[in-house]
């Protein structure tokens, strides 16, 4: 029966690809919320711990299910919209910066994640080997590119999220918020165009293949640093989360947001930080690549390995989270202009070097 | 938001409220600021939210009452606060303390100095975004204040003092469990130092953050670790030495600058100066009575009384006119100084180290609007 459906598809290709893209969204957008949730989690506990505290541990075992509590308490709460809002706006603009984060997913390999895992099944439910053909949607040619675009709409959505709210926290969180990322959009983009000259592909499959015989970790750590730290800034985190110092300005741009509108708005900035984690795994630590895990499958343990990978960059955030305190403004901002953006250009000048010698010792196509 | 225009270009000012309900203030303190950017250019300090009127009910109790009122004056170093009335009553009386009551005292000083710093340490780090430490000094405080409540019966409203000596003596075994909470406190001070003293953020945050020289502190009547910040030798406990200060020995830790991070280090200084002290006096204390008889309330005249509070130096004018109620109870409260300098100080600061500073002058309304 599979069979036939396959051929039927294939011989309607607009059908096929509209359905691929359909499966592979949907599959996509339960791991990913799901994951963000498992961060969301593993922080609480992780941060806890470092505090000395013990983090949730009464709703289930460990406190795992906390945060279906606090979700089910913060949907239960009265969305509050300030009177010198515009209403409409002020209610349509979380639901779009969520939107934009979750736009993601059509470019990360996440759909490539769950459906390959699924197949274990594969012995118990043949059917599910139909999954193979939902993965290909996440196959851009110019992935690393559409990454960009859509994280580039970002501080566009947070100023004006912070300007509707029409509140002077909000509005300075906001403007801090905007000159923040796209300050730190510039050496972002030069650390990932070092990792783009290095791999030649702007393809994140290509990019992990070409990592086949060495990591980029090996191969450019100074682009690794560089990415890290504006990754990090990127994800507006600690110690880069000025836009929300609630020491300062309350919570920044989110100040007036309450109940789901407030999930909406964490949820994106977690799945943002959950992708700026996933990205670290796929440019330098070679994504899926790894020895096959004892007691998996072969077509298993390569998404494990990118879970585990992005896990460890997660742990990363959270440690540094711990660690340190907030940058002020201006230092941010003098850290990103006078350090990081002289250091990216050089450090691309470099890695064309590297790439130029590579290539004439024959070591690299 | 208001509008000023100036010659040659337009200035936008915003003005900021701050406070009473905000969550990084002490308490329910209110700062106007005004800002130009993001450059403080004026704060107007407004305050009296708890104004409780201590002062007043001091007048409708008799002696013994009071010192119940005094030490929720600031619950973090309730016992100083007791202290300096006790002491401006003993100074009206001429009472004599015996000699284990007046090292009893100390021992109760410096325990609570040490856990009055560490919630200030914590409620710093949290200010400047490190929330990491804010549990570790409040575990640490914890050790010490179980040390107090086996001292007093109480964890933070000590009512321990009384004229002429302290309410009770130590119980058995004390100096062992001190030694132990002690032992664990500056095992943590070394983390604490290790955490900040190489965190290039935190060092970012505080070097040369709202220096203040010696001369304008001095001016603004400063006292206690902010005065010493700004390299100010003045430590009431060495230059007027009351109960046993003058039989022990321990340094007086100065900063240079005055700036926030010297604020920091001389509080964290203190706090080892203090355990230094504490274990002093637990091999020195000598065995005897812990307090007098004194007579239930002084004759007509005036005292005062001032000891090094954790702040500063804290002082009560005490007007006795014979009956059983004071006359005038007037109280001098270090905090309330240090927050009123404010507009005279941060001017030029950025407003993200708003909080900063004013955390780094460690404000406790309590005793501020007392």
């Amino acid at each position: 029966m599979i069979d036939s459906i396959i051929t039927y598809l294939k011989s309607n290709p607009l059908l096929a690809d509209s359905l691929r893209v359909v499966v592979a969204m949907v599959f996509a957008l339960i791991f990913m919320l799901l994951n963000a949730l498992i961060f969301i989690y593993v922080e609480r506990k992780v941060w806890a711990r470092t505090m000395q505290r013990m983090g949730p541990t009464y709703v289930g075992k460990w406190g795992i299910l906390q945060l279906i509590a606090d979700f089910v308490k913060v949907l239960n709460k009265e969305i509050i919209i300030p009177a010198k809002a515009n209403r409409f706006a002020f209610l349509a603009m979380p639901v779009f910066i969520t939107a934009v984060s979750l736009l993601l997913i059509i470019v990360m390999p996440y759909d490539y994640v769950v459906a390959y895992t699924l197949l274990i099944f594969q012995p118990i439910f043949p059917a599910i080997s139909i999954l193979k053909y939902a993965v290909v949607s996440s196959y851009f040619q110019y992935g690393v590119l559409l990454i960009f675009v859509i994280l580039s709409f970002n501080p566009i959505f947070i100023l004006l999220t912070g300007w509707i709210s029409n509140n002077k926290y909000s509005i300075v969180g906001g403007f801090r918020a905007a000159a923040q990322l796209l300050s730190f959009e510039v050496p972002f983009l030069l650390s990932v165009a070092a990792v783009v000259v290095l791999t030649g592909s702007l393809n994140l499959y290509e990019i992990v293949e070409k990592q086949k015989s060495m990591w980029l970790i090996f191969l450019a750590p100074l682009t690794f640093i560089l990415f890290l730290i504006t990754a990090i800034a990127e994800a507006e985190r600690t110690p880069f989360d000025i836009p929300d110092a609630e020491s300062e300005i309350i919570a920044g741009w989110n100040t007036e947001y309450s109940a789901s509108p407030f999930l909406l708005l964490i949820m994106g900035m977690y799945v943002r930080a959950f992708v700026s984690a996933t990205l670290l795994a796929i440019f330098f630590f070679g994504g899926w690549l790894g020895p096959t895990l004892p007691g998996f499958l072969a077509p298993m343990s390569g998404p494990l390995w990118l879970m585990i990978k992005t896990y460890f960059f997660m742990f990363l955030y959270i440690l540094i989270r711990a660690a340190f305190p907030r940058y002020r403004i201006d230092q941010l901002l003098s850290l990103s202009w006078t350090k990081l953006l002289p250091l990216s250009v050089a450090n691309l000048l470099i890695v064309i070097a590297v790439k130029y010698y590579l290539m004439s010792m024959g070591l690299m196509s | 938001m208001t509008e000023e225009k100036q010659v040659g270009r337009e200035v936008r000012k915003l003005v900021i409220n701050v406070g009473p309900q905000h969550p990084s203030t002490h308490g329910p303190m209110d700062l106007i600021v005004t800002v130009e950017g993001e450059t403080i250019v004026d704060v107007d300090v407004v305050l009296g939210y708890i104004h409780r009127g201590i002062e007043k009910l001091c007048e409708l109790r008799n002696y013994f009452q009071i010192p119940t009122y005094l030490n929720r004056l600031c619950y973090v170093s309730g016992m100083f606060w007791e202290y300096g009335f006790v002491k401006a009553v003993e100074e009206i009386m001429d009472a004599k303390v015996p000699e284990r009551g007046e090292w009893l005292r100390v021992i109760a000083c410096e325990l609570t100095r040490i856990a009055s710093h560490l919630i200030w340490f914590s409620a710093f780090t949290a200010d400047v975004g490190l929330m990491t430490l804010f549990p570790w000094g409040l575990r640490d405080r914890d050790r010490i204040i179980d040390l107090l409540e086996m001292m007093s019966g109480q964890r933070m409203t000590f009512g321990y003092f009384r004229v002429g000596g302290v309410r009770y003596d130590l119980p058995t075994n004390f100096d062992v469990y001190a030694e132990k909470a002690i032992n664990y406190v500056e095992k943590h001070l070394e983390e604490y130092e290790k955490v900040i003293y190489n965190n290039p953020v935190f060092l970012a945050r505080t070097v040369d953050i709202c220096p203040v020289p010696a001369s304008k502190a001095i001016d603004l009547g400063w006292t206690g670790p902010m005065l010493r910040a700004s390299g100010v030798k003045r430590d009431l406990r060495r230059d007027e030495p009351y109960a046993a200060y003058e039989f022990l020995d321990f340094e007086i830790p100065v900063g240079k600058k005055g700036d926030t991070y010297d604020r920091v280090y001389v509080r964290l200084e203190e706090i080892k100066q203090s355990i230094n002290i504490v274990r002093q006096a637990l091999k020195r204390i000598p065995s005897g009575p812990y307090q007098t008889r004194s007579l239930l309330y002084p004759p007509p005249g005036i005292g005062y009384g001032w000891v090094e509070d954790s702040r500063g130096e804290c002082g009560y004018m005490v007007v006795s006119d014979g009956t059983p109620k004071p006359y005038r109870v007037k109280i001098r409260s270090p905090a309330y100084i240090h927050v009123m300098s404010i507009p005279n100080v941060i001017k030029g600061s950025k407003i993200a180290d708003l909080y900063a500073i004013l955390g780094s002058f460690d404000p406790c309304l309590g005793e501020i609007d007392r």
